[in-house]
């Protein structure tokens, strides 16, 4: 190497380190900026950069962290098709290093887990009935934690808790009400109407928290009444927790002209959450009292009549104006006395 | 007796019009035709879909998108930066080859001209690029987000939501079709396609084969991605949950201060794909910083190339 090579190369390295000793601080700063508002994701953990295959490392060292990560998320539907839980698994994990606040991979990650490999162990006649319940339930609670670990990586997310909530409250898993609503009620904290009336009809669904149902129903009608009472589960749920005889005196009543506009209408939403009760398991209050004095009132026939005809799936407004034969927008004048 | 006019020591129309001799020699080399592979990728994708909804806040539509952006903005970035790389290492061996640089050197042009002009031609070639593509991503995801937005507007009516309600969900949807917060992503690339391009330049000053000037060009890029990693450990308490050693310190400095951090430009892409609305003054600050790099970079080639003999 001549003398001039030598020394143009130390000139220029001396340079650069002395241009960045000078940028280094407001580098650091901008990273620290950035990672404040979420857009640099927290350094890959140790036991993550051990289980990166090649393709993984080439990608984190190209600058391709979140093409990696879409990548790796549509080959994982090989492991899915082979059942290969745990390798399933150690993919998200890895998925979600690279790309932690993308929710679809926690999402999605956390319903392989709880959903399709516990699906897998309940269904799986090669294991003991024992140890089918021991694996379903090992990977529930990994599906739980999968989705816990992407709330505290984006904790202004709710779907994630909602997630949490259906998982706790789905019928065809193993069902833990109080657990749901826990996860529901993290989740109505955001604003989101869906959200809080989802936690609002867990709380419905646990004996003995009727009550809270009720004052939560109430809080939510004085937040947004007009939005709330468009959906008719709420407009019957609220009803029913009104006619609970547990109400303390000062609770306000409500009557059925103030949530139906006619009883025609009455008749057919409760008829449908009657039915639809039956299989969530909604508080009904006084509900089959107020249908009987409806079926009087209204001459319903007996094929619409669920105390006769038995449970039935729900009635449409076509079928149901063909039976009474008239139409249901009927307004009443003023609003009539139910219970 | 006559006197020369005195050389400026730097004139921006010489550097312009080397810039588009740059582009004319580079366009000659034909490098757009790798623009074909990329648009038939970006179509492509629009016929791409993962399968499965999982309800009313079902987050499959969102992801097709985000997807579709990943793939294409990790497309460009990569064709971009290592066009960058590579055009840069070629085009001063080419000049030296056909003997393009003699015929420049002999005329009053200042070296610091002639690299800033070759630099610039290299950027240009790679605005064009840059713009051809991002055009093909816009359009493609136009009629991909289209697409989903009918496709998932459908799917809420049917299960029963109001037009408000499903107008909303749509609306959502459309925060990550092509928007402007998309644009940053590109720019991001793009400054970090200019910065390796001046890395490439200061290497081929030293540089005596242009596999080398490639191969360091390379390395560089791959270094940068995780120099902030580096960096985060002379600042930040912990590294990778540990207590450095002197050792890790010292190799923390040095990659620190010698390499550019390109996991600020990565993160901004990132954040774009993800349609998170933070970046107007992050892009000007990040746009800053590659100016910077461009400007040292462009004096340092300069110094080594000053006297340099051909």
């Amino acid at each position: 190497m001549s003398f001039k090579t030598l020394r143009n190369l130390i000139v220029v390295t001396v340079a650069i380190l002395g241009t960045g000793y000078l940028r280094m601080p407001v580098e650091q700063r901008f990273t620290e900026d950035l990672r404040e508002k979420k857009a640099i994701p927290p350094p890959i953990r140790k036991e993550v950069w051990g289980q990166m295959g090649q393709t993984s490392l080439a990608g984190v060292l190209g600058g391709l962290r979140t093409l990696i990560a879409s990548s790796m998320n549509l080959a994982s539907q090989t492991q899915f098709e082979e059942k290969d839980w745990y390798e399933l698994k150690k993919r998200y994990g890895i998925i979600t290093a690279l790309d932690p606040y993308n929710e679809f991979y926690w999402d999605h990650g956390g319903w392989h887990l709880a959903y399709n490999a516990a699906s897998w162990a309940r269904s799986n006649d090669q294991l003991s009935p024992r140890k089918r319940r021991l694996l379903e339930r090992e990977f529930l609670e990994q599906g739980d934690a999968f989705y816990r670990q992407g709330i505290a990586l984006n904790p202004d997310n709710p779907r994630l808790w909602m997630n949490i909530g259906r998982l706790w409250s789905n019928p065809h898993k193993r069902p833990d009400l109080p657990r749901a609503a826990k996860a529901f009620k993290e989740a109505a904290k955001h604003d989101n109407l869906f959200y809080q009336r989802t936690y609002l009809y867990i709380l419905a669904r646990i004996p003995g928290r009727e009550i809270e149902a009720y004052d939560y129903a109430q809080k939510l009608l004085i937040e947004d009444p007009s939005r709330h009472l468009s959906r008719t589960t709420f407009r019957c749920l609220l009803f029913c927790l009104a006619t609970n005889p547990n109400l303390p005196k000062q609770a306000l009543k409500i009557r059925l002209g103030e949530l139906f506009v006619s009883k025609q209408q009455a008749y057919q939403d409760l008829y449908n959450f009657r039915a639809l009760s039956q299989e969530k398991g909604y508080y009904t209050g006084k509900l089959d009292e107020v249908l009987e004095t409806l079926i009087k009132e209204l001459r319903i026939p007996d094929h619409l009549n669920p105390f006769k005809a038995g449970a039935k799936p729900r009635i449409f407004e076509k079928d149901f104006e063909k039976a009474l034969n008239q139409p249901l927008d009927l307004f009443l004048k003023s609003p009539f006395e139910s219970n | 007796m006559s006197s020369f006019p005195k050389t400026s020591f730097f004139s921006p129309s010489r550097v312009s019009i080397i810039a588009a001799s740059t582009v004319t020699q580079l366009v000659r080399m034909k490098v757009f035709l790798f623009l074909a592979p990329v648009a038939l990728l970006f179509v492509a994708l629009n016929f791409f879909e993962l399968p499965i909804y999982q309800g009313p806040d079902t987050l499959v539509p969102e992801q097709q998108l985000r997807t579709h952006k990943n793939l294409c903005l990790g497309t460009m970035m990569f064709f971009t930066s290592l066009f960058a790389i590579v055009s840069v290492a070629l085009i001063i061996p080419s000049d030296v080859e056909d003997r393009t640089l003699y015929t420049i050197l002999c005329k009053p042009v200042p070296r610091l001209d002639y690299l800033a002009g070759k630099l610039l031609g290299v950027i240009l070639v790679l605005l064009m690029a840059m713009l051809v593509m991002d055009f093909l991503l816009v359009v493609t995801l136009h009629h991909r987000t289209t697409s989903i937005s009918t496709d998932f507007g459908r799917y809420l009516s049917d299960l029963g939501f109001q037009e408000a309600e499903v107008a909303r969900g749509q609306a959502e949807l459309a925060k990550h079709g092509p928007t402007w917060v998309l644009q940053y992503g590109v720019m991001a690339h793009f400054f970090k396609a200019c910065i390796l391009a001046a890395v490439a330049l200061l290497i081929s000053t030293f540089s005596t084969s242009t596999l080398f000037t490639i191969a360091a060009g390379v390395m560089v890029w791959i270094i940068g991605a995780f120099q902030s990693i580096a960096r985060d450990g002379l600042f930040v308490d912990s590294f990778a949950g540990e207590t450095p050693s002197l050792a890790d310190k010292i190799l923390s400095t040095i990659i620190s201060l010698i390499f550019p951090d390109f996991q600020l430009v990565e993160s901004i892409a990132d954040a774009s794909v993800r349609a998170q609305e933070i970046l107007g003054d992050d892009i000007l600050k990040l746009g800053g910083l590659t100016l910077i790099y461009l400007a040292i970079y462009t004096v340092l080639s300069w110094f080594v190339f000053a006297d340099k003999e051909f």
